[in-house]
């Protein structure tokens, strides 16, 4: 080979390797760049919420840094007194169970456990389990992050529901859905759902029945919280995106006929009938209260005004050893305090259902969300917002990857005499037969657009059917689509773009 | 890594080249549909002075996407789009009582969001450089054969992420108009004003440094 052919081969090798590099900048930042409806309108009343905000002047804004400057010292000077702060724990005895709030996580400590938490911001937390089963699951969102730190392993979570077990300086981590990264010394590796991965096993395995029911039993109970009065529900009006922490409570305690003694380190239990709620401060910046619930009553619920509380459930006897063992600084003496809340009636309407589950998707709890709508299509399938709340229940199901579910609730809204909906529900029934690989996907974009010929999706129904024949048979296939495309769009880039990809 | 690229590139339903410019979104568009939507946008924003809330309404209706892709295409997956979404039509809702229709609205609009999409930059210059919205990354990576793979496209794809946050937001913006949505020197100069001529060398240093710092970091990646 002369000097020449390996300059050209080279150059051939750089500019491949350029092109390449160029493809996958591409793909990385043109995907997900769709805004769905639901988003659309989420941003839409925030900013019509603030179109009438006065414009700030040049001494407002002097103002405001100033006062940003002194929050911020604040902040700085709180972060470095929490971090100097020795770490929080818990542990939960044998036959009992701790119910803990850790920062956006729900969780469950299955007794005997024990827990350190290491460090609590706005969005991410950090504990550190030391022996036992945790069951938790953390409500993912913006910039949220759940990190586990576990003999042999680090368990990094951004919204899943999962165990983590520690026996033996052996961690094992099991996802009932979502995933979880796990970082051993040695490698990295990422959880799926209805699999366990073990920090001395290079290989996943299927997730083990009785852990399976534990999160099934952590789910259900959650839920139950969930339909449990919550307070600071949104009111009347326009509900505003607000974080978690302060819109999603852990659920009000029943209200207590009479508060016991201060728990100080040592919970004691309540009246065998009855639950009773007291309060206890014991760190320099956190106060948490602990309520105990009697077996009669059979669980139990805490609330806090710090990232980090906890609740004891204890399924044995009344004469149960202690329940939980907080530790940390120590406690001041303790100062019994009732903290009876009042419990808010549940939305009834099916407008103030859908606000919550508006205000459930602002703070991005699918979760909540789904149930909100469910709620409106099993209780009030009369409502207005019926064919909203299908089309809302399709969406979070689609973008969750269950198709089925997702199809099902456009079926049942393709029955409906008539609503603004049928159309982006029978697109969006479309794009749920590509991304399930379904062969009928073809015949339904075809169907979709002779049915809807004025949609304002055509453009986009049109460049799939472009795209999947392209893929089905080169341009020979898509010649005929192309020319369409580029005869209906022709000022579009992608009637451009493809041809002069099929001229 | 072709067959990745192969595989990641059929994820998206419509390839780079295809976006739709339904809502304008670029400075490309036949004469006849351009006076039109000068039109509309004329009206609209005569109805807007005219105390018509409903017609920045329709404002937003007919641009909200494609400033939420210009964004996404400058950011990436970053779950801060929402915010700059509506950072940007509050931001246009302050511009137009001055707005004097020198430009296209579509044009104002997007100048505002790449505007703001640089802001974003220079404040998060120093925080993490991969986005953290991880439905996009899971929707990206979902398809992959076996966790293995899924880790190598991660790894891959945080890789072409970091190189881009080290460029300079000006040479970001200029280079991924032209790279990702194929537009002109001339075309990304009405959008970032700027002459053509600076808009060719920011995209030229642009590329050279991302082709530099993505080599190293593969190598790194190699060696480690």
């Amino acid at each position: 080979m002369s000097r020449d052919d390996m300059f050209s081969d080279a150059l051939r090798a750089a500019a491949a390797a350029s092109e390449r590099r160029d493809e996958l900048v591409r793909v990385a930042l043109t995907t997900g760049d769709e805004l769905d409806d639901i988003r659309r309108a989420k941003i839409w009343t925030r900013v019509e919420d603030r179109l009438d905000e006065p414009v700030h002047t040049p001494w407002r804004w002097l103002l405001a840094g100033g006062a940003g400057a002194l929050a911020l010292a604040a902040a700085v000077m709180l972060v470095v007194t929490h971090r100097r702060s020795a770490p929080d724990g818990f542990v939960a005895p044998p036959d009992a169970t701790l119910s803990l709030r850790l920062g956006h996580a729900r969780a469950a400590l299955v007794g005997p456990a024990r827990l350190d938490v290491v460090e609590t911001t706005e969005r991410t937390t950090t504990v550190a389990l030391r022996s036992g089963r945790l069951l938790a699951e953390f409500e993912g969102g913006e910039g949220r992050s759940l990190r586990i730190e576990a003999p042999g392993a680090t368990i990094e979570i951004v919204g899943t529901l999962f165990a983590v077990d520690v026996h033996d300086a052996v961690t094992c981590v099991s996802v009932s859905h979502g995933r979880v990264r796990m970082m051993t010394f040695s490698r990295v590796l990422f959880v799926d759902g209805g699999h366990t991965a073990c920090s001395d096993s290079p290989a996943t395995h299927a997730l083990a029945s009785d852990v399976g029911e534990a999160l099934a039993h952590h789910a259900a109970t959650l839920a139950l919280a969930e339909a449990a009065p919550v307070r600071d529900a949104p009111g009347p009006g326009r509900p505003r995106p607000t974080s978690p922490a302060a819109s999603d409570p852990v659920p009000a305690p029943v209200p207590a006929p009479a508060p016991v003694p201060g728990p100080g380190p040592r919970a004691g239990a309540g009246p065998r009938t009855s639950s009773a709620t007291a309060s206890a401060s014991w760190s320099r910046s956190r106060s948490a209260s602990v309520s105990v619930s009697g077996p009669a009553s059979g669980s139990g619920s805490a609330s806090a005004s710090g990232p980090v509380s906890a609740s004891v459930s204890e399924p044995v006897s009344a004469s149960a050893p202690a329940a939980s063992t907080v530790f940390g600084d120590p406690p001041p003496a303790p100062t019994p305090q009732p903290n009876i809340v009042k419990p808010t009636p549940p939305p009834s309407t099916a407008t103030e259902l859908y606000r919550a589950a508006e205000a459930a998707l602002a703070r991005r709890d699918l979760a909540a969300a789904d149930r909100a709508l469910a709620t409106i299509i099993d209780t009030l399938p009369t409502s207005s917002l019926l064919d909203q709340a299908l089309y809302d229940r399709a969406r979070i199901a689609y973008d969750r990857h269950a198709f089925s579910d997702a199809q099902h609730h456009l079926d049942r809204l393709a029955t409906l005499p008539t609503s603004p909906l049928l159309e982006p529900g029978a697109f969006l029934s479309c794009r749920i037969a590509i991304a399930a690989n379904d062969p009928r996907a073809d015949a339904c974009l075809a169907t979709y657009r002779s049915t809807y010929p004025h949609s304002p999706h055509d453009l986009d129904v049109l460049g799939l059917l472009v795209e999947r024949a392209f893929h089905a048979g080169g341009c020979t296939r898509a010649a005929p689509l192309v020319d369409e495309l580029a005869r209906l769009y022709q000022a579009t880039t992608l009637a451009r773009g493809w041809r002069t990809r099929c001229p | 890594m072709i067959a990745a690229l192969a595989v990641l590139a059929t994820l998206r339903p419509r390839a780079t080249a295809h976006d739709d410019d339904k809502s304008g979104e670029g400075p490309t568009r036949s004469n006849a549909e351009g006076d039109a939507e000068v039109d509309d946008d004329a009206t609209l924003i005569a109805r807007h002075r005219a105390g018509d809330r409903e017609a920045f309404a329709t404002m937003y209706r007919n641009h909200a996407a494609a400033v939420y892709r210009r964004l996404g295409r400058i950011l990436g997956p970053v779950p801060e789009r929402d915010d700059l979404t509506q950072d940007v039509f509050l931001a246009l809702h302050r511009a137009l009582p001055a707005f004097r229709g020198e430009a296209r609205l579509t044009t104002l609009i997007h100048r505002i969001a790449i505007n703001k999409a640089c802001e974003h930059l220079r404040r998060n210059a120093r925080r993490p450089a991969v986005p953290t919205e991880g439905a996009v990354f899971d929707q990206l990576l979902s398809l992959a054969a076996s966790p293995a793979e899924r880790a190598s496209w991660r790894e891959e794809l945080e890789r072409v992420f970091a190189c881009l946050a080290k460029i300079k937001p000006k040479k970001r913006v200029a280079l991924l108009l032209r790279v990702v949505d194929g537009m002109s020197f001339e075309e990304i100069a009405v959008l970032v004003d700027a002459t053509p001529e600076a808009v060719a060398k920011r995209v030229q240093h642009g590329q050279r440094e991302l082709d530099e710092l993505y080599g190293r970091a593969s190598r790194e990646a190699r060696m480690s």
